[in-house]
């Protein structure tokens, strides 16, 4: 087994590792060997009585409580289902709108300042609006994670429609492709892009559901951290921290190893 | 080669064509004024200095930019996209799908347009044209360059159009990838019988693949040069290109080239 750099989150980084996916899953655990060792440290040297630092083993229990109160799995299932469907419903509206404004040769300028002005409202001060409109509801945090996490997605998407190789829209015109075929060929071409842009708003999307449960308490592991913050539980507070530490592992891994099926027949990046 | 009067033989006849681009808000003329014809079935060689206008040239024969002056294509004015006419790009990496494998990439302009099978038929003998069944189920990015190329050119065989528009096609491939595929367009083109636009930098290429040469030169540019190309008999890389009427040919046509240049004096 070959050593494979690990998967680094610089922007170069996102586009490059494309062809080293075959290794998928080992370079994440190699590179969560620091956190490991550090939690082996804090085990041993830490003090068994702190109350803000407490130690790993009593993390361990606290999880351990939660599960028995039958809260753990179902708020992990919570969080998880408003995760994926907003981010499916992201992926398709970001995809489509993207789409139709990269086809729009005046579209491109126009509406900049109002996409950078969406883009940058805090996913924070939507919440409170969304309530009210909404009600806090799953439906309500689904409309919010969906709003802070569709940008990347929409202007990725857009860029590569504009940036589309003249070559391959003459292409386009002289084949006489149209409708359905044309599109399909549109998106193949702009799937790299489209990808990336999910790649990017994934764990967008987690962080801004978490924050959803926290401010609303809509069942979750982000309304779990909150009530065990409450009740001044530290150990449990840092168990949670670790599920949702391993929440957003899974979803890299999961985008990851999607983009990276979908990307197969695309060859290596150019 | 026949040099006929009547419209029958004539695929495209422009008149008085001219060609303005506008970028950054700036209106420019990049072609002015051009008369001629392309004939059934002939190769139409067209050579010209870097930057003149010859891609320009061909998107205006496929009916894919705004023109004055009139372009009649199979008889009729053309307006929009030219049916019959399919374009071979020099930049075969963004010309072809690298998602798709080679067949569904040759297959991408007649699939849903014929039955099935038809499609499959068609398919299948445009890439024993170009020589490439064996590939049929490989991505582009797993071929060489000559290959994608050919894939390319394989694609535009099987909507069995009337009119090929090359553009540099071979521009970016090395020598010996070149000859054999000057060869083989020789060879479709003796199967297929269609009518060629060949636009190239390659003066020797030019020569050896036309029926007939034009030197498109200027800013605005225009035609400064025709020449009938008589090789007769088959063409071969090594004898035609080493006898005394090729280079006798390719000797004129330098010389134009140079005129054409203008600022580096002729040495005559
Ligand atoms: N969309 C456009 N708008 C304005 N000017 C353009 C546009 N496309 C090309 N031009 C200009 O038109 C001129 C001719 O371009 P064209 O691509 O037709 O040249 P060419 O003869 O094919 O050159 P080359 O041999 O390098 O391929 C160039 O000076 C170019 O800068
Ligand atoms: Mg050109």
């Amino acid at each position: 087994m070959t050593t494979r750099t690990p998967i680094s989150l610089t922007k170069s980084g996102i586009r490059g590792n494309r062809r080293h996916h075959d290794g998928k899953g080992v370079a994440p655990m190699i590179g969560l060997l620091p956190i490991a060792i550090l939690l082996v440290i804090w085990q041993f040297l830490g003090n068994p009585h702190s109350v803000f630092f407490p130690l790993p083993s009593h993390w361990w229990t606290a999880i351990q409580g939660v599960e028995q109160q039958g809260n753990l799995w179902s708020s992990i299932l919570a969080t998880s289902l408003t995760f994926i469907e907003s981010i499916i419903v992201a992926a398709l509206i970001g995809t489509s709108l993207g789409i139709a404004l990269g086809s729009i040769r005046w579209g491109g300028k126009a509406l900049d300042p109002l996409l950078d002005f969406l883009r940058n409202l805090p996913a924070a001060a939507l919440v409170p609006a969304a309530a009210i409109v909404l009600g806090t509801n799953t439906k309500m945090a689904l409309v919010i994670v969906v709003l802070s996490s569709i940008w990347p997605i929409l202007l990725n998407t857009r860029a590569e429609i504009q940036n589309l190789s003249p070559v391959l829209s003459s292409s386009i015109i002289n084949l006489r492709l149209s409708g359905w075929h044309r599109l399909s060929v549109m998106i193949g071409s702009a799937l790299p892009g489209i990808l990336l842009g999910i790649r990017v708003a994934a764990p967008l999307a987690l962080i801004v559901t978490l924050l959803a449960e926290f401010i609303t308490n809509l069942s979750g592991v982000g309304a779990l951290i909150l009530s065990a913050q409450q009740n001044f539980n530290s150990a449990e507070v840092y168990a949670l921290l670790v599920v949702a530490g391993l929440l957003a592992l899974a979803v890299n891994s999961l985008v990851s190893a999607i983009e990276a099926s979908v990307l197969r027949r695309h060859g290596p990046s150019t | 080669m026949t040099t006929q009067a009547n419209t029958d033989g004539i695929v495209y006849q422009l008149r008085d064509l001219s060609v303005n681009l506008r970028r950054r808000g700036q209106d420019r003329q990049i072609l002015q004024s051009l008369n001629f014809e392309v004939r059934k079935r002939e190769c139409l060689s067209i050579v010209g200095p870097s930057g003149t206008g010859k891609t320009t040239l061909l998107r205006a024969l496929a009916g894919l930019i705004p023109v004055e002056g009139e372009i009649t294509f199979q008889g009729q004015k053309l307006e929009g996209p030219a049916g019959d006419a399919v374009l071979v790009f020099q930049d075969y990496g963004n010309a072809l799908l690298r998602w798709r494998t080679v067949k569904k990439n040759v297959a991408l302009g007649i699939e849903g347009r014929i039955p099935r099978e038809e499609s499959r038929l068609r398919v299948d003998e445009a890439l024993e044209i170009v020589g490439l069944q064996k590939y049929q189920d490989s991505y582009p990015w797993e071929l060489s360059g000559g290959m994608q190329q050919r894939v390319q050119i394989a694609r535009a065989l099987a909507m069995k159009p009337q009119v090929l528009l090359f553009d540099e096609p071979f521009g970016s491939l090395d020598a010996m990838t070149r000859e054999g595929l000057q060869d083989e367009l020789l060879r479709v083109r003796s199967l297929h019988e269609a009518t060629c636009v060949f636009i190239t930098h390659d003066i020797d290429e030019a020569v050896y693949l036309g029926d007939r040469l034009m030197l498109l030169s200027g800013s605005p540019a225009s035609l400064t040069y025709e020449l009938d190309i008589p090789l007769t008999g088959t063409r071969s890389q090594i004898s035609t290109k080493e006898s005394a009427e090729f280079l006798r040919l390719r000797h004129q046509v330098y010389e134009q080239m140079r005129k054409a240049h203008g600022a580096a004096p002729t040495t005559e």
